[in-house]
């Protein structure tokens, strides 16, 4: 009886212990440096979010402002959109205002006030 | 003589999930009244001392498979960055902005209206306050008090399952079956448990009345209190998950008056109040948000004009609605797995369990429907809502099989 149950325990405690590494590892991407840093100011943000969000984000911050409004060509990217309104909250994002990100490539014709690799940061 | 089998559920387990349910709601309450910072933050180092009570506190000893369950979900949400579309977007932003507006109404300006202002918000109001604790944002942490709303859900259910091993078979099912949901920062994890355990109290309350209160007076009249504050604390916290929770308590709350009403047994008014107090915090919210012109972004908004009617027929109307159906939401593997189970259970001991398996059905059947009619009528292209939703929603009955197939074999019984 005994061992049954000693088998049985050992049997249910590594599909358990299996499926944890299963959901760490291969689903929700675990690292034991998110776990040590986990309570660290802003912390994990390059893990979370792409590497152009972050870049848009710090034009945001740079400039110090409470609105902007993002270029035709970023608006219509889904991913883009929503990661860099949820990341620079509370500066929000605001179609009408005169701040704006848009890419390098794309040809505004406002105040270019600063910019980065990939993005410019526009006074209209 | 007659002969009736009770049922001992673990009474101690019963109280700490009432208190941390308490805990987490107070936490809302106060959110919503806008009460002082430290009101919160005191409340919240109880919600804290309450579960270390439960993970340290030498009564709770028989149940180390779930403090250590509880860890490794606590310790996989904090190791992890909110990546998840639903979970970033619709719970973290929300409690980014109480956290940043101080505010729990803050949707009610209606910023980014697509991001489901109207959603209620228990579980982002607890993240907002750990995150005013610690003083700054950031996308770890927050999602982890999901955990603690976790927690009453799996006590109530534990505390009725008593044998260690049926406890441990639980926990496997729970990872195997919802796993990654549960850490990831969605609340659909939450939905599923929460539903198990409503109907587990109120099948227990008001369905089988087979619970044994206890031997001295005294226990017996706490000891039927707690479990009524449990019952309506799981209740409130279902309803104010998500709007999807509300449905489910609705489901049943009208599966309850249904089984009565064919078994012709009174409603008594304790429960009446009981189902008022647990519907009062949800259609609060909901009016405050009509009020505040926000609302839900469901049946009838999306990227066509025609109504929902027209969408419906439409859909019943083309061979591939079915095909995609089929796909979705029967071809799931874990709903096809635990539907196994539940069939096997049933067959083997319905003679016993009768009136437990035909709540169970009635519910989950009821849902099941429910699920059928919401994706007909979903504004969204249908194979992308159902891909994007169908194994989510089918949580709820997955786990509400499989645990109501292990609760059948519940051993502690007493004859009086």
């Amino acid at each position: 009886m005994k061992t049954k149950s000693f088998y049985f325990l050992t049997i249910v405690l590594l599909v358990c212990a299996l499926k944890l590494v299963q959901i760490g590892y291969k689903r929700i991407h675990f690292s034991t440096d998110l776990f040590l840093n986990s309570f660290k100011k802003n912390f994990g943000e390059e893990h979370a979010v792409s590497e152009n969000v972050l870049e848009a984000k710090k034009l945001i911050l740079q400039s110090q402002i409470s609105n902007f409004n993002l270029s035709n060509e970023l608006v219509v990217n889904a991913y883009f959109r929503q990661r860099i309104i949820e990341l620079s909250y509370p500066i929000r994002l605001n179609r009408n205002s005169k701040f704006l990100i848009a890419k390098n490539s794309e040809v505004i014709k406002c105040k270019l006030k600063s910019e980065s690799k990939k993005f410019k940061f526009y006074e209209c | 003589m007659s002969v009736k089998t009770f049922y001992t559920p673990d009474w101690k387990l019963i109280r700490i999930s009432c208190f941390i349910s308490l805990a987490v709601f107070c936490n809302y309450l106060l959110w919503a009244i806008n009460s002082y910072s430290f009101l919160k933050y005191f409340n919240f180092s109880l919600l804290i001392f309450l579960i270390l009570n439960f993970l340290i506190n030498k009564d709770f000893k028989d149940h180390n498979y779930v403090r250590l369950f509880f860890i490794c979900l606590l310790v996989l949400s904090l190791g992890s960055v909110t990546t998840d579309w639903d979970a970033r977007s619709v719970w973290l932003f929300h409690a980014k902005r109480i956290f940043f507006d101080n505010n729990l109404y803050s949707g009610f300006d209606n910023y980014e209206p697509e991001l489901m202002n109207a959603y209620p918000l228990l579980a982002p109001s607890l993240s907002a306050t750990l995150a005013k604790i610690v003083g700054y944002w950031n996308e770890i942490f927050p999602k982890s008090t999901n955990i603690f709303v976790l927690l009453p859900a799996l006590l109530v259910q534990c505390s009725f399952l008593k044998n260690y091993k049926l406890n441990l078979i639980w926990l496997m099912f729970i990872l195997l079956f919802s796993g990654r949901i549960l850490v990831n920062g969605r609340t659909d994890g939450l939905v599923a448990m929460y539903f198990v355990s409503n109907c587990l109290i109120i099948f227990s309350l008001f369905i089988e009345n087979k619970i044994n209160y206890g031997t001295r007076r005294k226990d017996r009249k706490l000891n039927e209190i707690f479990l009524l504050a449990s019952g309506i604390f799981t209740g409130i916290t279902l309803t104010l998950l998500k709007n999807e929770g509300f449905v489910l308590m609705l489901i049943i709350f009208l599966t309850t008056i249904l089984y009565k009403a064919i078994n012709k047994k009174s409603f008594k008014s304790k429960e009446l109040i009981f189902w008022i107090i647990i519907f009062s915090p949800f259609v609060m919210w909901k009016l405050m948000t009509i009020y505040h012109g926000v609302y839900p972004r469901i049946l009838g908004y999306g990227v066509d004009d025609i109504s929902i009617y027209e969408r419906i027929t439409g859909r019943l109307l083309h061979l591939n609605s079915y095909k995609l159906f089929i796909t979705y939401l029967i071809l799931n593997e874990k709903f096809i797995l635990s539907l196994i189970i539940f069939s096997f259970v049933l067959y083997k001991n319905f003679t016993n369990n009768k009136t437990m398996f035909t709540f169970v059905l009635l519910n989950v059947i009821s849902y099941y429907i429910l699920l059928y009619i919401i994706f007909l009528g979903a504004s969204w292209d249908l194979e992308m809502t159902l891909n994007s939703s169908a194994h989510r929603v089918l949580v709820s009955i997955v786990l509400a099989f499989s645990f109501f197939s292990i609760y059948t074999f519940k051993n502690k019984t007493i004859k009086l």
